[in-house]
Order: structure tokens, then C-alpha cells, then sequence
């Protein structure tokens, strides 16, 4: 399995998934900047085909190696799945977020419709992210957004364990508000909107 | 026996000596360069207010001026209280669902901002509204003491929800561009809050 899981963090990080290749890009994150920056620079240490981002506080499910195959056989610059969202309040059973078959509006009004698990052909993510801005952008959106371009292949299954706590970068108002203007961007650049 | 004969050219005017191996720099009458050795002008400080170089790369002009304001805008430390203090630093989020109290009941979605520092100034209110699809703006009001009010109306009924976008406010303080911008986006949502402020990175 020519797949690689991108973690960043600002520590150690020794988890281990399988076949699934690591690349742990440790960098301390403190905007979406930051992040963004740190995103970018760890696809290009990709050696496989393939990759996905790995929050170092979340997990995979047992068959992730399945889900991760059924991902491939699409054959698409980008694939993506359900996720089990785990939360203090509804551990450990949790809810499943079904996500749902990809559009473009569905994409452009809810930017986190593909957000865990997505997998990227890294060929494709490298050529999107040369027509990406860099700063205050979430890097998420940005190059799903850009990768989905002829469509993204949905796999209903739960490919992603969130852990989802009270506080984190989901919750920075950078992060928010980079959100936000990575949507405005795509609505200038690929829309036509200014 | 040929015959020849010589007529003048067009040459180039002679370059008088005296003139121009450098220019001398005075400061309020006081020479700055005692040497003649001075081959750069360095110009630094906020009372600059435009340098610039003719076309014909001869002419350096210098536009000097009062120095421009430092004074930035910034949301209040509480948000949703216009007696609180601004700081342009100040960065927060929340649900639409916080401005309302108590829910359903009395609407609150006000949101507040002013100038750090304030001491009476006369300021402008320049807001810029992006939609994210097409949502209308928030209601931009000023207020006294340099301070203004955003109101968040209700749209789109239902759960309560607001229109999408980013709201951007720039200011002029006693005609001087304030320093810096700050912002207010709302409506991004799914996973995650809807509504974040803060400084424009």
C-alpha cells in the first residue's frame, strides 16, 4: 500500500498504522498560517502515491487498511469518507458524520464535507498546491477544493476516528476565520466572484 | 591635386567640471556632510509621507507631512458590550446562538468595536462586506466616543442564523488611516463554530 498518513505535531509522535506509510512534520502551530505552511512542506516529503492527513491526537479505525483500499480502487485525485466523531460527552461510542455524496455547492457551503478521512494523490496535490496562496488560509479546503475539481468518489465509510475535544485549532478563531477566507478565495478564483 | 575639406560634427556638449559631482545636505541651514563623501539618502520615519522618483529618474521628490495615526481599531473585550475596552488584538468566537439571550426571546446580536486609546478623535467607519454566497451586510452604525455598532439580523428563519461572510472594518482617525484592519466572519460552521474575530492578518 503505497499510502502515507501526515502528522503534524509539536512533539514526538512513534503511532504506527500498518502499511500506511508516516511523515510527522513537527512544527509548533499557532495560526492557520502556520499550519497551512506546515501542510504544504510535509507533502512534499511524501514518498508514496498517496497520503492523508492524520491529526497526532486522533485515530483510525481497525480496518482502516480496508477503507484506505477501497479509497484507491477509485482511482481519483481525491477520495473521502465518513468519520466517527468522538466527543467527552458521547465517548466511546460516538457519532458516525455521514457525509454524503460530493457537489460542488454542498463543497462550497459546508468547506468540512471533506475533512476525515480525505486521501490525495500526491502527484495531483503537488501540482495544486503550486496554484494555491500561501497565509491565512485553511489548507484543507483550499486543496480539496482544487483537487475535487472533476468531482471527488465518496466512500460511505467510517475511515477516521475524531477525537474531538473542548479546545483545539478547530476552535481558533484564526482557524475560523481562515475558513472563511479560503471560501472567498475559491469564490474569486474558481467562480468567477470577486 | 584632390582636393579635401573638413566641417565640423555634432559633438557632445562639453560636461562643465564644476558641475554636478554631488549635491550637499543641509539640515536647517547646517551642512550634514562635512567630507562631500555622501552617495546616499536614506529616508526614514513616519513623518515621510511620499517619496518618489520622476520618469526621467532626475527629479526626487520628498512629500513630508505630520506623522499618520498609530491608533488602532479593535473589537471590545466583550464583544457584545459597547462599554467594554477595544483592543485591536482582541480575537474570539462563538454560535450565532451566544448573541441571543435567551434563546429565542430577546435578540442580542450586536456586536461592538472602537479605537484603542481613544481621546476624541474624529473617526470614520470604512466596512467592507464579502458574502460568502449572497447573503446582505450587517448594519454598520457609528457611535459616539469612536466606537461602532454591527448588527447580525436574523436571516433565513429556522434555527437562528445570520448572513455569511466576512466583514472587514477599516477606520480613518482625524483623516489618518488607522493601523491595521480587523474583521468578523460568520457562517463557515459544520464541525466548526460560526462566528470568529479578530485582527486582519
Amino acid at each position: 500500500m503505497s499510502v502515507t498518513a501526515i502528522v503534524l505535531t509539536a512533539g514526538e509522535y512513534t503511532r504506527r498504522w500498518g502499511d500506511v506509510e508516516t511523515v510527522v512534520q513537527r512544527q509548533r502551530i499557532t495560526n492557520v498560517g502556520d499550519q497551512l505552511a506546515a501542510r504544504f512542506a510535509a507533502i512534499e516529503k511524501v514518498r508514496t502515491t498517496h497520503f492523508f492527513f492524520l491529526d497526532d491526537d486522533d485515530d483510525l479505525p481497525e480496518d482502516h487498511l480496508d477503507v484506505i483500499a477501497e479509497c484507491l480502487q477509485c482511482g481519483a485525485p481525491i477520495v473521502y469518507t465518513d468519520e466517527l466523531v468522538l466527543t467527552p460527552m458521547n465517548s466511546p461510542v460516538g457519532s458516525v458524520l455521514s457525509k454524503g455524496p460530493y457537489s460542488r455547492d454542498r463543497h462550497y457551503r459546508n468547506p468540512t464535507l471533506l475533512h476525515h478521512l480525505v486521501l490525495c494523490e500526491t502527484r495531483a496535490a503537488r501540482e495544486a498546491i503550486e496554484r494555491l496562496p500561501r497565509g491565512h488560509y485553511w489548507p484543507e479546503f483550499l486543496l480539496y477544493w482544487d483537487l475535487a475539481r472533476e468531482g471527488a468518489p465518496y466512500v460511505p465509510r467510517v475511515g477516521y476516528v475524531w477525537n474531538k475535544r473542548e479546545e483545539g485549532l478547530h476552535l481558533s478563531p484564526s482557524t475560523i476565520r481562515g475558513q472563511m477566507r479560503s471560501t472567498l478565495h475559491v469564490k474569486g478564483a474558481y467562480l468567477g466572484a470577486a | 591635386m584632390p582636393s579635401f575639406s573638413v566641417a565640423p560634427g555634432a559633438f557632445p556638449p562639453a560636461v562643465p567640471e564644476d558641475f554636478p559631482d554631488f549635491l550637499r545636505w543641509q539640515d536647517e541651514g547646517t551642512y550634514l556632510d562635512s567630507s562631500r563623501t555622501i552617495d546616499t539618502v536614506n529616508l526614514v520615519g513616519a513623518g515621510i509621507q511620499d517619496v518618489s522618483v520622476d520618469s526621467g529618474g532626475t527629479v526626487l521628490t520628498i512629500t513630508l507631512g505630520s506623522p499618520v495615526s498609530l491608533k488602532s481599531p479593535g473589537w471590545m473585550t466583550n464583544i457584545l458590550s459597547s462599554a467594554s475596552t477595544p483592543l485591536y488584538a482582541n480575537e474570539g468566537y462563538g454560535t450565532y446562538q451566544d448573541f441571543i439571550s435567551p434563546p429565542g426571546v430577546t435578540i442580542q446580536n450586536v456586536t461592538y468595536a472602537g479605537i484603542e486609546n481613544y481621546t476624541g478623535e474624529t473617526i470614520v467607519w470604512v466596512p467592507t462586506w464579502v458574502p460568502q454566497v449572497a447573503d446582505p451586510s450587517p448594519t454598520v452604525t457609528p457611535l459616539s466616543g469612536g466606537r461602532v455598532e454591527v448588527y447580525w439580523d436574523t436571516i433565513g428563519g429556522g434555527w437562528p442564523k445570520t448572513s455569511q461572510g466576512t466583514l472587514t472594518l477599516a477606520c480613518t482617525v482625524d483623516g489618518n488611516p488607522g493601523a491595521g484592519t480587523i474583521e468578523l466572519v460568520s457562517g463557515v460552521g459544520g464541525d466548526y463554530t460560526q462566528m470568529a474575530w479578530g485582527p486582519t492578518p
